[in-house]
């Protein structure tokens, strides 16, 4: 193999590759970034759940195929100072030549790398990049870390005659997000897992194309842009009805602005201790609306918010970190809470923003 | 026969042998028989790669190694789970423990065949009360379209009805992957073929309801008088039974005794197998609350156990709701739940067979045969007043143990001889008559109720 190629375009290629790639795996090639350069170059990784494959331009001299550990690629390819790279395959390594340095890496037998299934028999959707980052960022934080109960650990995409939904949950909070998209017809939903999730997000922040493709079956999603096919295995599972768990009714209101919220929050945050907990005291006739955080510790604080405010009195806890992550996904800058009384969940949304919901369940007190 | 799981054991012992350890480790770990189709063996694996590879590289090994264990096996297919667990099990981080969670577990509801996977064979508890429904179920698993066609489930609410069948609905879903499978509440349907009748398509309608290989209605009282949507459950019976599609209903009713229900509907009701579950006895209510109690990972002493099945009669929804209410208390309290506090608990759920006046058994059962109330207390022998006055005797006689003498007086002041003769009248005509038998279970539910 003997090839030249643009170092930027590399560096970007082998370090999306570097994050894909196996880290622990027993079998050394899954650690490793497979360079083909058959049909003209491209670059692959996988851990056998997700895999990823970018084309890159290029010349090909020689045609070959090598496998080199992708740690030790990028490391190399950060460090050249040159604007072109000539790769080439020297016995059983990997020669890296540019602007007066020579690297040699050892190669890795390539014969177990596996063929990363990027052509799906499925229709290909043309998603905006815009919609698919902002849908998965607004809700990702609200999935439940652990993958025991799978749809809970994945981020629930659905879509819908002119719009995509975003859902997620790990049953204390829930977010959604919707992203209008006209011309988008009603197809099926996946539950991507988090962790792809996030890897896509991480992958649409780094290509420009401003519509990336996504194919979809039951084992599998494949997204491509601009000579790159990011695939990931898919869940299975069937996500919770959970519009059936957003109040219909509320008891209590209050608008306030969603700066105001914030602060308090993470002054809230310094005086909660260890145990994160934030009461709010709404008393909507004496235009009461405060909160309260106090630790053994640390000592007390009690913040009382500008509010419009109407329905029942309530005395409420929540715990705060569930409270702060969502205000990030809210565009707005007054946010209403809507609680539908004690140990019912709260919903937050942004002013006149129908696109985001969030869902909170208060503390068992 | 050795099972699918040890046979992919063996085999694996098999194929180890002719690979690296390595490679071994990587491509086969998470891998299972998800199930055997005749000769061939569906291996589920965890991701499309995985697959992949497998099919390209290790499929002659795969084979050779199942074969050499079983001969009868022709192919193997390769699958990639449906829920696989990943690799990583990541323990969960640490959730704020006060923190109240939704309510998600009666939420899981797939889309496609409207199902509820918490309704699984699994957690049924077969007891002397139901085994024959749970018996013909099963009966329906092994041979569907064929055994009991179609498969009529019947018995009063809370008895565990739409259980069976969503389990018959889910058991099926899992072992045979390719086939469609729709669960449908009587009004659903009805709603849909309104709509489709309103949109102007009701061929639509029609195609929509004969792909699938399970259809299962639960509830079909609820489409009593509907004449169209009869004929449409009709029609459709006809064309998915022709095609020997498996197709269950349930009721509240014996198929024979639903009102509202044109003959030739009820007869097809009656043509396969009708199983009845009654309310439970005793002993399964003691089953019933230990597996229950299991589900919640909770445990009281069998004294504790055995009062309260004892005591709290009628549906298993409510016995449900009791246990709830006491692993709730239990919780709260944070200690061991004693006698005392159970019974506390319950008083609201044991139904004390005295403490309903005569005048309610009396609205009841007038309301039951809509009748006037007053007629029956007064000296009018039509036909339509004699008999449900009779059933009322014939109950404040059985149920509450009222004398004689005192029915004859509350009931408008007639004779203890007439009390009796009614009694016995009634009596001897349930003997023959399986109808009556039902009317007055049903009446007994309703006055319990």
């Amino acid at each position: 193999m003997k090839i030249n190629t643009i170092k930027e375009k590399l560096l970007r290629a082998v370090l999306l590759c570097e994050r894909i790639a196996g880290k622990k795996e027993s079998l050394p090639v899954l650690s490793c970034i497979l360079i083909d350069a058959v049909k003209g170059i491209s670059l692959r990784a996988t851990n056998l759940e997700a895999g990823i494959e970018i084309h890159i331009p290029g010349e090909v001299k020689e045609k070959g195929v090598i496998a080199v550990p992708a740690t030790i690629l990028s490391q190399t390819i950060r460090s050249i100072t040159g604007d072109t790279v000539a790769l080439s395959s020297e016995e059983e390594n990997l020669l890296v030549e540019s602007r007066g340095t020579k690297t040699l890496i050892k190669a890795i037998p390539h014969s177990e790398f596996p063929a990363i299934p990027v052509s799906s028999t499925k229709k290909v959707i043309s998603l905006p990049r815009e919609s698919l980052m902002r849908g998965i960022q607004g809700v990702s934080y609200a999935a439940s870390l652990s993958m025991i109960r799978p749809d809970l650990g994945s981020i629930y995409v659905t879509m819908k005659n002119g719009s995509i939904v975003f859902v997620a949950t790990d049953s204390f909070r829930l977010a959604e997000k919707t992203v209008l998209e006209p011309g988008m017809k009603e197809g099926h939903d996946i539950l991507v897992p988090l962790r792809h999730g996030n890897e896509i997000t991480h992958l649409l922040e780094r290509v420009e194309d401003e519509r990336v493709g996504l194919s979809t079956d039951e084992a599998q999603l494949v997204l491509s842009s601009e000579g790159l096919h990011y695939v990931s295995r898919v869940v299975d599972a069937t996500f919770p009805n959970y519009k059936e768990i957003v109040p219909k009714r509320f008891s209590t209101e209050a608008t306030v602005l969603k700066n105001d919220l914030v602060e308090m929050l993470r002054k809230a945050r310094v005086f909660s201790g260890n145990d994160q907990h934030v009461g709010f005291h709404i008393y909507p006739k004496k235009k009461i609306c405060t909160a309260i955080a106090r630790s053994n510790d640390v000592g007390e604080m009690s913040d009382s918010l500008d509010a419009a405010l109407s329905g029942d009195d309530l005395d409420i806890n929540f715990h705060i970190g569930y409270l702060a992550e969502c205000l990030s996904s809210i565009e707005s800058d007054s946010v209403v809470l809507s609680f539908a009384g004690p140990g019912k969940p709260l919903v937050i949304r942004g002013v006149s923003d129908q696109s985001f919901l969030y869902l909170v369940m208060p503390l068992n007190r | 026969m050795i099972t699918n799981r040890e046979l992919w054991q063996n085999a694996l012992v098999q194929i180890e042998l002719g690979t690296s350890e390595a490679s071994f480790r990587t491509w086969f770990r998470n891998t299972d028989v998800s199930n055997r189709d005749g000769g061939t063996i569906h291996v589920a694996v965890p991701s499309k790669i995985v697959k992949e590879w497998l099919l390209e590289k290790h499929h002659k090994l795969i084979l050779k190694a199942l074969r050499s264990l079983d001969n009868t096996i022709r192919t193997v297919e390769y699958v990639v789970h449906r829920t696989a667990p990943s690799a990583d099990r990541k323990q969960p981080r640490e959730t704020p423990q006060q923190n109240a969670s939704f309510d998600l577990q009666s939420l899981y509801i797939d889309k496609r065949d409207n199902l509820n996977p918490r309704y699984t064979f699994e957690t049924f508890v077969v007891g002397p009360f139901n085994q024959l429904a749970h018996a013909a179920a099963k009966a329906v698993l092994e041979r569907p379209g064929l055994a009991y066609n179609p498969l009529f489930i019947y018995g009063s609410t809370g008895h565990g009805k739409t259980h069976l069948i969503q389990a018959v609905g889910n058991y099926f879903k899992k072992s045979h992957a390719n086939k469609k499978v729709l669960y449908v509440t009587s009004e659903r349907f009805a709603i849909d073929y309104i709509n489709a009748v309103r949109a102007g398509h009701a061929n639509n309608f029609k195609d929509q309801y004969r792909q699938y290989d399970v259809l299962i209605m639960d509830d079909v009282q609820f489409i009593a008088n509907t004449e169209k949507t009869q004929e449409e459950l009709f029609h459709l019976f006809n064309a998915l039974r022709d095609s020997n599609k498996q197709i269950v209903f349930s009721s509240d009713k014996h198929p024979v005794l639903l009102p509202g229900f044109e003959d030739r509907l009820k007869g097809r009701f009656s043509g396969g197998m009708i199983a009845e579950i009654p309310e439970p006895d005793v002993e399964s209510r003691t089953a019933i609350i230990k597996a229950k109690l299991e589900q919640h990972g909770f445990s009281l002493p069998d004294d504790i156990i055995q009062y309260i099945a004892e005591n709290v009669r009628g549906n298993i929804r409510e016995l449900e709701g009791v246990l709830n209410m006491i692993v709730c208390k239990s919780q709260l309290k944070g200690k061991a739940i004693s006698h005392a506090d159970v019974r506390a608990l319950i008083k609201h759920n044991v139904k004390p067979n005295k403490g309903i006046s005569v005048e309610e058994v009396v609205r009841r059962i007038a309301q039951y045969y809509e009748i006037a109330e007053k007629s029956i207390y007064e000296k009018t022998r039509k036909k339509e007043v004699v008999k449900p006055r009779q059933i009322i005797m014939y109950m404040l006689r059985e149920e509450f143990a009222v004398s004689y003498p005192s029915i004859g007086e509350k009931l408008g002041g007639r004779d203890h001889t007439t009390v009796i003769h009614s009694c016995e009248k009634i009596k001897e005509e349930m003997k023959s008559n399986n109808a009556l038998e039902q009317e007055i279970d049903h009446i007994r539910a309703l006055i319990h109720a």
